[in-house]
């Protein structure tokens, strides 16, 4: 159940943090297995989701250590990531339309901490609380990197009504 | 609440593509410990599904041996309970049922009959509203409070001792639980999280559940088919 309820989240973090299906699915499963195990730290009164996505962070970041390949993100109107080719879609992919097409290229082209951030609050929906600890970041600093990628963002993109 | 260029981002963000979520195993044996942290983990079918025998849990002595928790309420087992008020009296002041509901940060369920007192207590997250019901020795016989269940911050603690016994219950489809035997301890925290002074109390048969946003606990002498009565009634009339 709990498995089935975290399942999508959990694995499209460790996706943002790994930039592979593969090691996603590893730290993912890694993940788990640890929270299982661990249950008994879970602290009374806390939600579990956070708690969870600490663990599989955890496990993506110690999956990375040794090099990170950069994620570029796209919609789902272009090519299917799989796991061989899920960290070298081209920033241009086929995008649903203009909007999306300015937003996905300027967070594309955000530092990788902003754009992580950006990922996870955004794109995920995760809290700042979620997010700092699927990063295994302070909160703050979720704070002023996002702060610091949504600046970018607007001057880049400048009025989507435009 | 995000500025336009935001929601475009939450709105891309549903867009996004990303690889075919894998499936993933734990094993299929269950933990040692039951154990039950947060609303709606568990599909709960019928009352009594569960007996949750908390006296064969391991653990060192006086330390915590388990807990659970539902809404904004955690249930904490130890070994032995502290000194608490043995009156059965809410937390907060006697307000007009009216300033209670305007006061409370989610929608106060009521019964068809009028409350002997209602109290709020705003120093609990939300706000706490009790209706009590049947003056009598030792306090009120019927409490009924609702709290906002739908946050971070933890509100409520209870304090059982490893005797009392746990069930889960189904209640108008919502997960809860009964609490009977040996009483527990109600502590209440505010915003900060600290330990609201003098808020201690021994808490006798208890139903608790959460509906839409709210937790609602039952308590007072009554069994449990009585407790599901009156959380009917309150779903009845939400």
């Amino acid at each position: 159940m709990l498995v089935q309820q975290h399942r999508d989240v959990a694995f499209r973090v460790a996706f943002l943090l790994t930039g592979s299906a593969a090691d996603a699915e590893d730290a993912t499963q890694d993940g788990f297995m640890k929270a299982y195990t661990q249950i008994r730290r879970f602290k009374p009164g806390a939600t579990f989701r956070p708690w969870l996505l600490k663990i599989v962070g955890n496990e993506a970041r110690n999956l990375t250590r040794s090099g990170r390949r950069r994620l570029s993100y796209e919609t789902r109107a272009g090519h299917q990531p799989d796991s061989e080719s899920a960290t070298t879609m081209p920033e241009t992919a086929a995008v649903t339309n203009e909007t999306d097409q300015r937003l996905i290229r300027a967070v594309n082209g955000l530092p990788e901490k902003e754009r992580l951030v950006i990922g996870l609050r955004y794109f995920l929906e995760l809290s700042e609380s979620e997010a700092a600890a699927a990063a295994g970041i302070p909160r703050g600093t979720v704070k002023s990197r996002m702060s610091r990628g949504l600046e970018r963002l607007r001057t880049q993109v400048g009025d989507l009504d435009a | 609440m995000p500025d336009r260029f935001e929601q475009n981002l939450f709105d891309l963000g549903e867009r996004i593509s990303y690889p075919t979520t894998p499936t993933f195993h734990v094993p299929e044996k269950k933990p040692a410990i039951p154990w039950r942290p947060h609303r709606g983990w568990v599909a709960v079918a019928g009352v009594a599904t569960l007996v949750l025998v908390i006296a064969a849990l391991p653990g060192p002595r006086a330390a915590i041996a388990d807990f659970f928790g539902i809404g904004s309420i955690a249930i904490v087992v130890v070994d032995e309970l502290p000194e608490a008020s043995v009156e059965r009296i809410p937390s907060g002041d006697e307000v007009p049922l009216r300033e209670a509901t305007g006061e409370a940060a989610f929608d106060v369920m009521t019964l068809n009959t009028e409350a002997d007192a209602v109290f709020l207590d705003t120093s609990v997250p939300g706000g706490m509203v009790t209706l009590a019901y049947g003056t009598g020795q030792g306090g009120y016989q019927l409490l009924i409070t609702q709290l906002i269940a739908d946050t971070d911050e933890l509100a409520v603690k209870k304090l059982l001792v490893t005797r009392t016994s746990v069930m889960l219950v189904d209640v108008e489809g919502n997960d809860g639980f009964w609490i009977e035997g040996e009483p527990h301890i109600v502590i209440l925290f505010d915003r900060d999280g600290h330990v609201l002074e003098d808020s201690a109390r021994l808490a006798g048969n208890t139903l608790l559940y959460t509906v839409d946003n709210v937790t609602v606990r039952i308590e007072g002498a009554i069994d449990l088919e009585q407790a599901l009565e009156v959380a009917g009634e309150l779903s009845r009339n939400e």
